[in-house]
């Protein structure tokens, strides 16, 4: 008996109180843009707060089921703090999904600005960082979510993980950004996203004629922290060709069966290396990408009456695929470049291959990246046209 | 702790070595290396560990305080035995103050130091006079919900997209000479404070599998050490691992499967409090067995409780903020680099002692 008395007050005076969180109070912040302030050097942090009974009731239409919540100040804290005298809950950031940068605070170096939020511990490795281009980041929080998701930072979310089906846009991790920034030889490309705007038609009942979206497109490309230029979708189909991030993606060719049609590729999987090569104490890389892939559209009207044909066929689209990641590999190391920013980690290989050459030039790295050397070669195999043996002919 | 068996022995070993070894990134000045710096102190630490079972076998029955007066009478045995108890005691201190001010930065932000450090202490204080057997047995049911907990989210981390093995590369891409410079701090911890088990050799029952048990549980823990470390520099880079305070958080932090097995801190927290709990407690017994020997106090009972109280004044009193801690720490080891190293080599010197006399002895 006299145990059961101590167990029990036990779980009465060990839960601690002084640090208990009610759900009630809190509010659970999924998404945070980051502005510069109206005035030099002030910030302005927005937080969108979800709103858990709308949320919940299915998307109702009368009422967002987020709140935008922001407020400016010398620091990020000092902001996130000031919203409290004008918003009911204390702001929760550990279900952040999403952090957005505008631009002009990125171009000034993003590690003063994470600082609190990677400090804080609240915001985890695996949340997304992306940059409004030529938006405020406020305003990229602010587009209303047009697609199923009723909460804007799932949409947000949604877009930014549809990366794995598309390789004409980067995304990456806050984790990934410290790693690479911290790390040597190799720089970040964080999303770029963009608000665009496309008309509406009638069956979609909005009383507007146009409606924003979010549109994730190229990438944004850093020198250390500091933001230094956009990739556009080329130039990212070859920045994702060289660190490997090409999980699938539609490349469109020629058709070579009938002028002027073309034909959709789908990569099913890639894989790179980058080789460092030492000679004569000069350096030049070599890049070794590998693709599989199936062709899953020919606009082409003709037939490939035999398998041979059909075998020749598809031989003769490999070479094609292969030209075509070449120079996409090619615009992607221009840019790298004429950016200075050794982005594609060339830097990085170099490292962990012949780390004492490294250690020699890496002072002078992004300003010798202009003379690299690079060797590109591409291996496609073209497994098949999925279900069809060959194009089809009008009879 | 009287007759701890084969099992517990293992299990304690094991605790103990692991203990707090999850809240730092050792031998970070090795960089990517540190993984190798540790299994180069690791092979140390068996130098080590054979040299303390050797006496443990020339002396079944006697714990390092009794061996020391033994060998050497009184005059030297005295002030030798107090080094070790100040030894041990100050490593609790730490186990027990770092412990306390993790659970603070991570999870109990508002909560006053003194009522973590309070149940913390008074769990010790507790588990320590209730019985003899109360510690080797807690060790032998928490050790399999430590390793549960520990080697999930090591798994877990490497199954999350975030795990990149080739952050250990260029491996040795500065030479050996960082290896060789983090290579003394790492033996002495973790490898190295299992000379305090030369304190509680002595209550095993089955004193022939000592040696074996012993190297069994140490190399466990060291292999376990090196994945851990592995893991945390290829989630992390080694830029961020050596800028975190508690790396392993980080690391578990970022785990994340399918939107479904994310914010796992509540492993790190059972990871942290088991690990420290025999850490501290295995040190601090030590200590209470070194002081009542030198204080001839016939009841532990009343020393335990003395050096409980000491823990937490020395804790909140002298080394107040973690910032604080880590500066003391660092002075010290700058002002006597040796005296960090001295405890693990005193042993050494004791067994040639040991050899030497027999020699004579025999001759």
């Amino acid at each position: 008996m006299k145990r059961v008395g101590c167990i029990l007050c036990s779980l009465f005076l060990l839960t601690g109180c002084w640090d208990k969180q009610e759900i009630k109070k809190i509010g659970f912040v999924l998404a945070i843009g980051i502005d510069k302030g109206p005035k030099s050097g002030e910030i302005l942090v927005t937080a969108q707060v979800v709103d858990p009974e709308v949320a919940q009731g299915e998307g109702s239409i009368e009422k967002s089921s987020v709140k935008l919540v922001r407020n400016k100040g010398k620091t990020v804290f000092q902001a996130i703090r000031k919203m409290l005298q004008e918003f009911d809950r204390k702001n929760h950031y550990a279900h952040n999904k999403v952090i957005v940068i505008s631009e002009d605070l990125a171009k000034e170096g993003l590690l003063p600005i994470l600082d609190s939020l990677k400090r804080g511990g609240e915001v985890r490795g695996y949340v997304w960082l992306c940059i409004a281009k030529g938006a405020k980041a406020r305003e990229v929080l602010g587009v209303k979510p047009e697609g199923i998701e009723t909460v804007q930072a799932n949409y947000l979310k949604g877009i930014i993980e549809n990366q794995k089906f598309n390789h004409s846009s980067a995304n990456l991790t806050i984790l990934d950004f410290y790693k690479k920034v911290l790390g040597t030889g190799i720089y970040p490309v964080a999303s770029s996203l963009q608000i665009i705007q496309k008309n509406n038609y009638p069956v979609e009942e909005n009383s507007e004629t146009k409606t924003e979206y979010i549109k994730l497109s190229g990438g944004a490309a850093f020198r250390k922290d500091q933001l230094v230029g956009y990739l556009n979708e080329t130039e990212t189909h070859g920045y994702n060709w060289i660190v490997g991030k090409v999980k699938s993606g539609i490349i469109v060719l020629p058709s070579l069966i009938e002028k002027g049609k073309s034909a959709s590729i789908e990569i099913i999987k890639s894989s790179v290396k980058i080789k460092p090569v030492l000679k004569e104490n000069k350096i030049y890389f070599t890049i070794d990408i590998h693709e599989k892939a199936v062709i899953v559209e020919e606009q082409g009207r003709g037939q490939l009456k035999t398998s041979k044909e059909r075998f020749q066929y598809f031989k003769k689209m490999e070479k094609e695929n292969e030209k075509l990641v070449r120079k996409e590999v090619i615009q992607a190391v221009n840019k790298a470049k004429k950016l200075r920013s050794d982005f594609l980690g060339f830097g990085s290989a170099l490292n962990k291959k012949y780390p004492t050459k490294w250690n020699e030039t890496k002072k002078e790295w992004d300003a010798q990246l202009s003379d690299i050397q690079v060797i590109v070669k591409v291996d496609v195999t073209i497994r098949g046209a999925r279900e069809m043996k060959g194009s089809f002919k009008a009879q | 702790m009287n007759q701890i068996t084969k099992n517990q022995l293992f299990c304690l070993i094991l605790l103990y070595e692991i203990g707090s070894t999850t809240l730092f990134l050792l031998g970070d000045s090795a960089k990517q290396d540190s993984w190798i710096v540790i299994f180069l102190a690791m092979w140390i630490g068996f130098i080590l560990l054979w040299v303390y079972t050797e006496i443990t076998k020339h002396f079944p029955e006697d714990h390092l305080a009794e061996v020391i007066n033994i060998l050497f009478g009184k005059w030297i045995a005295k002030p030798l035995i107090f080094l070790y108890a100040g030894y041990l005691f100050y490593d609790a201190c730490l186990n027990f103050f770092e412990f306390g001010e993790i659970m603070r930065i991570t999870s109990l932000m508002k909560t006053p130091p003194f009522i973590i450090g309070g149940v913390f202490i008074v769990t010790v204080i507790y588990m320590l006079l209730i019985g003899q057997q109360v510690v080797p047995r807690t060790a032998e049911m928490l050790l399999p919900a430590f390793l549960f907990f520990l080697l999930t989210s090591l798994v877990l981390s490497v199954i999350s997209q975030h795990f990149d093995i080739t952050q250990l590369q260029p491996i040795l891409g500065n030479g050996m000479a960082p290896i060789l410079k983090a290579l003394p701090k790492v033996t002495i911890f973790p490898f190295g404070e299992i000379v305090v088990f030369l304190f509680l050799w002595k209550f095993v029952d089955e004193k022939k599998s000592i040696r074996f048990t012993s190297f069994l549980a140490f190399s466990l823990a060291g292999i376990i050490i090196i994945l851990s470390q592995i893991t945390i520099i290829s989630v992390l880079g080694t830029g961020l691992a050596a800028n975190s305070m508690v790396p392993l958080l980080e690391v578990i932090l970022s785990i994340n499967l399918g939107d479904i097995i994310m914010n796992l801190d509540v492993f790190l927290i059972a990871i942290l409090f088991i690990g420290g709990l025999f850490k501290m407690i295995i040190n601090f017994y030590g200590a209470v067995l070194a002081l009542s020997y030198l204080s001839n106090v016939k009841k532990q009972k009343f020393m335990i409780i003395l050096v409980g109280i000491c823990v937490i004044g020395y804790s909140f009193f002298h080394l107040k903020t973690l910032p604080h801690q880590r500066e003391i720490t660092e002075d010290a080891t700058a002002l006597w680099p040796w005296v960090m190293g001295i405890y693990q080599i005193i042993p050494i010197y004791i067994l040639v002692i040991i050899v030497l006399n027999k020699k004579t002895t025999n001759t």
